[in-house]
């Protein structure tokens, strides 16, 4: 294929994609009166998550071949909706306004500029360099070439014990992704067109980031996190293990379920967000096996979280909980639709960790293995290489900012943050592999899932941090006038 | 804190205060750290990355397939693709060490993989694949054989 025709395949699909998930932002008016480029980012997680488990269904339960005259309809019949007239706000913040504060203006365009600069560096990796990490040759984009050959989800390849196939019962939504824009524009395996896609879940992080972490830490603190997190190292790579240039479905599975997460734990949440949360949380579920415990413990999380926020509200308990409930009814759909294809696929060349869960004592398990873990953990965290410093400097800006920590708004953050790293310590725990052995290949993946939550709160305890010293300054200029006049009256 | 806490005299409730206020600063500073160690090789790579992309623009599919695995890696899988059409099978040894199985498996797919041991005997099996491929990385990269040559090849003391 000419580059010409190359780009417009990958390009044409990212923008199939976001259309798509406009279409369906028309039918969540929470998130669809949210400033333009955030917008952008829903949308894209949402056609993402929403329009391609749209053709899962349809091929998987409804037999239809995975060929253009099925997909394309299913994409233009969302992207229709697009240009439906957008309804009245039913809740969230208004729309944003340029700060007051040129500290938080200067912030700002700082980190378009260095997020542009990022963003265009790691869609230029991925629009000129084959696919060249692990687990995308190994699993993802393999299922993806097997799925297109076979035209269906259930491909005989992935089904069949004689087929030498690893992990075949890993989810099937990010293949699924690449087959849908393939077959729309009728490419080669070419995977230069593919890596875009996966790409383009890097800027929707750092806009869904910046939404989150204003709402909860302010302008300043917001744009400078998102600097932060866009200078990973890890987080741009497109070798290194889960982060955006490559095919790992990590960074997919951190932006569908963080941002479920988020959006259900935001401090006033209206039906709408519940189902659009539910559309996320249910996307991360068909995309890796991670994203049902993970959502699980978001689902959780916010049930009791709302159940809490009721009681002091004196609302009543059921309207509390619907926005949950109904992200909850949305999961277990994508759930059962998961449970079903992987019912006909014969499992093989993969850990079995549904077997050891069934099996073994989990917490006995987790608590033994627990003391050999945390060494390897550290380790991974202060590598330079992936992180480039960022957990040698981090802590020291938690513990700065904990005061933001004792705020509501924190708590749910800091559960379903623990939740997740629980969720991991199990899976070590019941890892056949021996001792700390699987922590070297999977530690950093897992922070990469659990990446939004984490940086809010940096940018929570940034902003309590920015606010402490911004009272310093009062002090300095106007306490002493306040002082000499209580010295006055005695 | 309340700004007028009223315990304590005025000098000792600023103190306080500022010192608290003061504790905020470390966590500042380690923030604007952490920014310039990351910023500046970050932006470096994003640099590089969009010279990269502009000087290999214009490349074919097997033009950036062979830069990335070596050009007799790459001739060696161009045979093998001509071999064994795309919906067929074939064998696939696996390889004591650097699952150069699972990349070669790449390259070949959608053609379908059969495990093969190490050292099989005797004779195929009935409906075997015509063909085994052996994975390697390095020079002179994979080669395919009939899978009864690899049968009688491998049977030999």
């Amino acid at each position: 294929m000419t580059l010409a025709a190359r780009l417009v395949a990958s390009f044409g699909g990212i923008g199939l994609i976001l259309l798509a998930g406009n279409g369906i932002l028309r039918f969540l008016p929470s998130l669809d009166k949210r400033p333009f480029f955030r917008r952008l980012a829903y949308a894209w997680l949402l056609g993402a998550a929403g329009v391609v488990s749209a053709v899962f269904a349809l091929d998987h339960v409804a037999g239809s071949p995975l060929k253009r005259r099925m997909i394309l309809p299913v994409f233009l019949v969302f992207a229709a909706c697009a240009f439906l007239p957008r309804k009245g706000s039913s809740g969230g913040r208004a729309p944003w306004r340029t700060p007051r504060m040129p500290g938080a203006r200067i912030a700002v365009a700082a980190a378009v500029i260095v997020n542009l600069l990022v963003t265009a560096g790691l869609l230029s990796v991925a629009v000129s360099e084959v696919t060249r990490d692990w687990d995308g040759q190994m699993t993802w984009v393999a299922a993806a070439r097997w799925i297109r050959a076979d035209r269906t989800v259930d491909s005989p390849v992935l089904r069949e014990e004689r087929w030498y196939v690893s992990h075949p019962q890993y989810p099937p939504l990010l293949p699924l992704m690449q087959v849908s824009v393939q077959e729309t524009f009728s490419t080669t395996d070419d995977t230069r067109i593919l890596r875009p896609l996966y790409a383009t879940f890097f800027p929707a992080f750092l806009l869904v980031l910046f939404d989150a972490a204003e709402r909860r830490a302010g302008t300043l603190a917001a744009a400078l996190v998102t600097i932060a997190a866009a200078t990973i190292p890890l987080f741009t790579s497109d070798t290194l293990y889960g982060g955006a240039g490559t095919a790992f479905s990590d960074f997919p599975l951190s932006c569908l379920w963080g941002t479920g997460a988020l959006l259900l734990l935001e401090t006033s949440v209206v039906p709408s967000t519940g189902i659009a949360a539910g559309l996320l949380l249910g996307g991360g579920v068909l995309a890796k096996n991670e994203g049902l415990p993970l959502a699980m413990v978001a689902i959780a999380v916010a049930t009791l979280t709302a159940l809490l926020r009721a009681r002091h509200r004196g609302q009543a308990a059921g309207r509390a909980v619907l926005p949950v409930a109904l992200a909850s009814l949305v999961v277990a759909a994508a759930v059962a639709l998961v449970v079903s294809w992987k019912s006909g696929i014969v499992n093989r060349y993969t850990v079995r960790f549904d077997e050891q869960l069934r099996n073994l004592p989990v917490v006995e398990e987790t608590l033994k293995r627990l003391p050999v873990l945390l060494g390897p953990i550290f380790w991974q965290m202060i590598d330079g290489g992936p992180w480039a410093g960022f957990w040698w400097f981090s802590p020291v800006v938690l513990l700065a900012g904990a005061g933001a920590f004792r705020r509501r708004p924190a708590r749910p953050l800091l559960l379903v943050t623990a939740g997740g790293i629980a969720v991991y310590l199990v899976a070590y725990g019941i890892t056949p592999w021996p001792g700390a052995v699987l922590v070297p290949p999977t530690w950093n993946r897992f922070l990469i899932q659990l990446a939004l939550p984490v940086f809010v709160l940096l940018a929570m305890a940034l902003g309590d941090a920015i606010r402490r010293v911004r009272d310093l300054r009062a002090i300095t200029y106007a306490e002493p006038a306040k002082v000499n006049l209580m010295r006055s009256r005695g | 804190m309340p700004r007028t806490a009223g315990t304590g005299t005025p000098e000792r409730w600023d103190y306080r205060r500022v010192l608290r206020l003061l504790g905020a600063l470390p966590g500042l500073l380690a923030f604007a750290a952490s920014i310039l160690f990351q910023i500046g090789p970050a932006l470096d790579v994003a640099g590089r990355r969009l010279c990269d992309a502009i000087r290999n623009a214009r490349e074919t599919e097997e033009a950036a397939l062979s830069r990335f695995r070596g050009p007799e890696y790459f001739a060696a899988l161009s045979k093998i693709l001509e071999t064994i059409p795309r919906d067929a099978a074939y064998y696939l040894p696996q390889v004591p060490f650097g699952h150069s199985e699972y990349f070669v498996r790449f390259d070949l797919a959608p053609r379908r993989p059969v495990l093969l041991e190490r050292f099989p005997k005797g004779t195929p099996p009935a409906g075997a694949p015509r063909w085994v491929v052996l994975p390697r990385m390095g020079p002179p990269g994979p080669e395919v054989i009939e899978t009864a040559a690899y049968f009688r090849r491998e049977a030999r003391p």
